[in-house]
C-alpha cells in the first residue's frame, strides 16, 4: 500500500523495517484523512460564498 | 538515539509535513538525513496530488471571479491551507494578486503549508513590503522550518530582504532548515560586514541550540572565503567560550562542523584555538581524531591535528617533568 502511495521506486521504504512501516503507513493514513476533511467541508463553504448569479457558471466549470 | 544535526532537521521537517509532531515519526530515526528528505519528499508529493484535481478545479473558479471576490470567498471560506494549496495550481501572477491584498498573519499561516518548490514562483512575485511583514510575522512565531522552506524557494531579491529583515538569532535557526547551502550561503553573505561578528557572537554566547546551528551554518556555507571569516570570528572568543563551543559539538554530535570551521580559519586563528587547555583532555582529543577519521577530515586537518596530539604529548611530558616520573606499577607474576 505504501508503494502505491508513495512510488514503487521508493527504495527508502525498502530501509524501514515492518513496524516502522506500519507506523509510516499510520501517519499517512490520519494526514490524508485530515486533508480529505478538511477539502470537503471548505469546498461547500466556498460555493456557499459564491453570488447566486454567479453559481451557475461556477457549478459548470468545478463539474467539468 | 544521538543524532546528528541534519537528521534532527529532517525529522522535524518530515513531521510538519505529515502534519504530526516529532515523536510520531520516531519510526523514521534509524534513516540518514538524505533518506527522511527522500521520504518527506515522496510524503508531501503523495498528499500534494492526492485532491489535485479538486484544487485545480477551485483554482479554475477563481480565475473566472473578479479579485475583491475571490479575496472576500477566501476569507471566508478557506483556511490558509487549503488556500496555499489552490494558489499552487493557480497561474502565478494571478495568485499573487490575490496574496498581496490578504491580511499578512493569514499569508503567514498559508505559508506554513506551501510546497516551496512549486510555490517558487508564487513566492517570487509577492511585493517586497508584503514579503518582509510576512518574513516578521513568522520569525515571531518561531516558524523557522517555514522560514528555512521559503529561503530555499525564495528568489536573489527576496534572499537580500530576508537577511536584512531578521535577526542574528533568526537567521541562525533559519539556517538550520535551510536545504539550498547557495541561498544560505547568499543570505550570510547579504548582511553587512558588521554583522559578521555578531551574527558569531550571538551563536557562541547563545544557548546550546544556537550554539549548535551556528556551526551547522559554518560547515554548510560553501564559500570558502565567508566560512574562514566567520570562523576567524569565532576564534576571538575567550576561553571558556571556546571550551563550551567544543563541549557541544562534542554532546551534540557536530564535532565535524567544528572542525570544519577550524579548518577554514586562517593559521594564527588556528594557533589561538590550539591553545585552549581542554585539548589536552584525552577524552576530547579522541573525539576530535576520531571525528576527522570518520569524516574524512584526516588529510584536510592532518598538521593541526598533529599540532594537538604534539601538544598534548609534551604537555604530558612536562607534567612529568615538574612531578617526577611516573611509577610503573609493579608487574603481576
Amino acid at each position: 500500500m505504501l508503494k502505491c502511495w508513495l512510488g514503487h521506486d521508493a527504495q527508502v521504504l525498502d530501509e524501514l523495517s515492518d513496524p516502522q512501516l506500519e507506523q509510516l503507513h499510520a501517519a499517512l493514513v490520519d494526514a490524508r484523512k485530515r486533508q480529505a476533511g478538511a477539502l470537503k467541508a471548505t469546498s461547500l463553504q466556498a460555493l456557499r460564498q459564491i453570488p447566486t448569479l454567479l453559481r451557475r457558471s461556477v457549478d459548470k466549470i468545478v463539474s467539468d | 538515539m544521538v543524532q546528528d544535526q541534519a537528521t534532527q532537521a529532517e525529522l522535524a521537517k518530515l513531521a510538519r509535513v505529515l502534519g504530526t509532531t516529532p515523536d510520531r515519526v520516531a519510526f523514521a530515526e534509524s534513516l540518514d538525513h538524505t533518506a527522511i528528505r527522500s521520504l518527506r519528499d515522496r510524503v508531501a508529493a503523495a498528499l500534494y496530488d492526492e485532491h489535485r484535481a479538486g484544487f485545480r478545479r477551485i483554482a479554475r473558479v477563481a480565475r473566472v471571479l473578479p479579485t475583491p471576490l475571490n479575496v472576500k470567498i477566501t476569507m471566508r471560506s478557506f483556511p490558509p491551507r487549503l488556500a496555499a494549496r489552490i494558489a499552487s495550481e493557480m497561474a502565478p501572477d494571478r495568485a499573487a494578486e490575490l496574496a498581496n491584498r490578504m491580511p499578512i498573519d493569514y499569508l503567514a499561516e498559508g505559508c506554513l503549508h506551501l510546497d516551496p518548490h512549486r510555490a517558487a514562483p508564487l513566492i517570487s512575485r509577492i511585493r517586497p513590503d508584503r514579503m518582509k511583514a510576512v518574513v516578521t510575522e513568522l520569525v515571531r512565531r518561531g516558524e523557522y522550518i517555514t522560514l528555512g522552506h521559503l529561503l530555499d524557494a525564495a528568489a536573489d531579491r527576496a534572499v537580500r530582504l530576508v537577511a536584512a529583515t531578521i535577526s542574528d538569532d533568526a537567521l541562525l535557526r533559519i539556517g538550520y532548515y535551510t536545504e539550498s547551502t547557495a541561498r544560505l550561503t547568499q543570505a550570510v553573505a547579504a548582511l553587512p560586514l558588521q554583522r559578521l561578528p555578531a551574527l558569531v557572537h550571538h551563536a557562541l554566547t547563545g544557548p546550546r541550540d544556537l550554539r549548535s546551528a551556528g556551526l551547522a551554518l559554518i560547515q554548510r556555507i560553501d564559500d570558502d572565503n565567508l566560512r574562514g571569516r566567520l570562523a576567524d570570528y569565532a576564534a576571538q572568543a575567550d576561553d571558556d567560550t571556546l571550551t563550551t563551543l567544543l563541549r557541544t559539538a562534542i554532546d551534540d554530535n557536530c564535532v565535524p562542523q567544528l572542525l570544519t570551521a577550524v579548518a577554514a580559519m586562517r593559521p594564527a586563528s588556528q594557533q589561538r584555538v590550539l591553545t585552549l587547555p581542554a585539548l589536552a583532555e584525552p577524552d576530547i582529543l579522541s573525539h576530535l581524531i576520531n571525528a576527522a577519521a570518520t569524516h574524512n577530515l584526516a588529510t584536510q586537518l592532518a598538521p593541526m591535528m598533529n599540532r594537538i596530539v604534539n601538544r598534548f604529548r609534551l604537555g604530558s611530558t612536562a607534567h612529568r617533568e615538574t612531578t617526577g616520573p611516573t611509577r610503573r606499577p609493579p608487574e603481576q607474576p
